[in-house]
Order: structure tokens, then sequence, then C-alpha cells
């Protein structure tokens, strides 16, 4: 007998990445147009309440391979026990740059509570979550793009990763970012003040991430989009973030 | 980092097939053609193109963006130098809503749009 085929990383096994193109191939073969999230090891997967595959929300990795073939088994996070107290009311501290949350236990005595955000955290795991993104996918966003907004600002956008456009309707400036919610600033000759980050993500995105589901400029190109064509759904479907906080990615 | 991070695809709970997608016109895309453009996870961009020539193509354009609107994917289409969200979709006609006057409605044969699957706040 001959020996066994040794497994192929890229036909046997795919990175996050190949998984993700692969998928959008099979799901289009069944008109399901926008592909197919990716979970991630250690990230949440938050999803539109009413997409089709919101039980990948709940799907957890029990293995993975190195790239030598080498099978590991990823041990699931237990369950967060149950906690005794109820949160009463949280606020964000300009001052100290965090959340101040009141408590209360079974008793009804209430306590407060420090919560800390960590700007480098977010990043952290953004970068995590983006090993899902084909890096193909998001070259033919950025082409996409290329062909909605001037080629000024289009520069400007592959120089820094950042453009502005003044809304039409309300006259707000939306300064669209890559990997980041977008800034809503409003503008006048002496001055701007920003009114806070928005995001938004098609489909769904990793919690206490900046990263969607899509590739980043895909996340551009909905919030420009939606900006142009409904401003005031793009409010209504976006986390407003207020800008010194980390989700604010600023 | 995580790049390094190999997968078996039958765990993904999907049939895996080597191959590549054959849709409509998509083996030689006339980038002239009308149609609608998807934002997709694994495409970044992915383009459905129809020939406004070939009934059998506009009959599956007609179904491909009744089924959108239907699974609540927002459409924007470009009239002059605006973006609009498309309201409707007139099987009968052929063209999107966008207002309700009938300046307000675009030709499906006359124009490229944009589908975004529902978003979620982040």
């Amino acid at each position: 007998m001959g020996e066994e085929a040794q497994p192929q990383v890229g036909t046997d096994f795919v990175t996050y990445a190949q998984a993700s193109r692969q998928l959008a191939e099979i799901q289009l073969e069944q008109q399901d147009w926008s592909g197919v999230p990716i979970p991630v090891v250690g990230l949440k997967l938050v999803l539109e309440p009413r997409y089709r595959h919101i039980g990948l929300s709940e799907f957890r990795w029990k293995e993975c391979y190195d790239e030598q073939g080498v099978r590991h088994t990823i041990e699931e996070e237990p369950p967060p026990k149950p906690s005794e107290f109820t949160t009463v009311n949280s606020w964000w501290n300009e001052r100290y740059q965090l959340t101040i949350a009141v408590v209360q236990d079974k008793q009804g005595y209430a306590q407060s509570r420090v919560l800390f955000e960590h700007r480098l955290a977010f990043t952290i795991r953004t970068l995590e979550a983006a090993s899902v993104w084909p890096v193909e996918a998001e070259q033919k966003a950025v082409q996409k793009l290329a062909s909605l907004i001037p080629a000024d600002q289009f520069e400007i956008y592959l120089l820094t990763g950042h453009f502005a456009e003044i809304s039409k309707r309300s006259r707000v400036t939306y300064l669209f970012r890559k990997g980041r919610p977008t800034i809503a600033l409003r503008q006048d000759e002496k001055s701007s003040y920003p009114l806070c980050a928005l995001c938004l993500h098609p489909i769904g995105y990793y919690g206490d991430t900046w990263a969607g589901v899509m590739c980043p400029t895909d996340d551009v190109i909905a919030h420009l989009l939606m900006m142009r064509g409904s401003e005031e759904k793009f409010w209504a479907n976006a986390n407003q973030h207020p800008i010194d906080r980390p989700a604010a990615g600023v | 980092m995580m790049r390094a991070v190999h997968l078996r695809p039958h765990h993904l709970n999907f049939a895996y097939r080597n191959q590549c997608i054959k849709f409509g016109t998509m083996e030689n895309i006339e980038k002239s053609l009308p149609g609608i453009d998807v934002l997709n996870t694994g495409y970044g961009d992915f383009e459905l193109r129809f020939d406004p020539n070939k009934p059998d193509e506009v009959e599956k354009a007609k179904q491909t963006i009744t089924d959108m609107l239907k699974r609540g994917y927002a459409i924007f289409v470009r009239q002059g130098t605006e973006t609009l969200r498309v309201r409707k979709f007139d099987v009968e006609k052929n063209v999107y809503i966008i207002g309700s006057t009938p300046a307000e409605e675009v030709p499906i044969t006359e124009t490229r749009a944009t589908a975004v699957g529902r978003s979620a706040g982040g």
C-alpha cells in the first residue's frame, strides 16, 4: 500500500481568508450574495439579528492545524459565571477616560465599579480579526471605491486611509476612515467640532474591535453610500460613539 | 499571527469544492453592461452583470433584485451626481423606484447599482 498523501496547505487546510473566499463562492451559487462571515477564535462574532446565518455567532472552532499539518485542540472558554450584581446605571467619565458603573447586589445594596477600555486592546483584537479578510477582496473594494469618489479624494485615501465628504443634505462633514468608525463633524468658517463616531458594518462585526466581517474598504463603501443615499438610516443604524471613547478609534 | 492557523474546510459545515463560480455572464464581464455590485465578504465587490438584449439574463437580474430587496439589502443607484437608495422595484416596468413620481424611476438597464447587506451597528 502506498503512503497516505500528506494534507496540503491551501487545499486540505485553509486559512481564515481562504475559507472566506471559498465559502463566498459556494454561497453565491445559492444566491447568497454577501458571502459568509467567518468566526475567529477568541473573538465574539456579532451579526445583524435578521441575517440568515445568525447561528454562526454561536459557532466555536474546536481544532486548528499549524503549517506542518499538526492538529491543535482549541479549548473552549468556560461560560462566565452569573453575576450576583445587576448594573443600575453607567456613564463615561471624560476626565478620567473610563466608565463608571453603579451595581446592586441581591440585597439591594449599591456599589460602584470602574470599567476600563483599552485602545491598544482594540487595536490588537482588530489585527486578529484582519486574518479573515482576503487581500484580493480588499483590492477589489478599493477599485470600487475609486469609482465612487473624486480622484484627489481617492489619492488621499490611498495615502492616509481617510477621506472627507460634506453631506449635500445636512452639511455635516464625514471623515471616512479605513478600519475605523466614520467621524461626523460640524464645520463652519471659524471652527469645527466632532459630533460623534459612527460605527456600522454590513452583516456583522467582531465585538470589541473595529473590524467588520467584510474587508475594511467595503465598510467604507457602505458608510459612503448610506450617507449619500439614506443619511437618516445611516445615523439610525450606526452605533454613535462619543469621540473620546476607545470604540471611536480616535 | 492568526494567518498561520489553518482550518479544515469541512469544519465550516458547508460543502467544499475547489472550483470557481460561474454566474450568468461572470466569465466574460463586460464592464459597460448594467448590473449590480454586491459587497461580499470573500470578494470585496462582487459584480453581477446582465445583457439587456438577452431576455433570460434580464429575467435573472429581475429575480435577483426582487430577492435582494426581500432580504433587506440596501440598493443604491446613481442618478446624475446623486446617489439614491432604491425604495422598491417595479417588475413590470423593470425600473428601480427611488421616489413617488415617474421622474424618480431608474431603468435597471441603464444603471449599475450597488447592494449592501443588512447592517449592524458596531
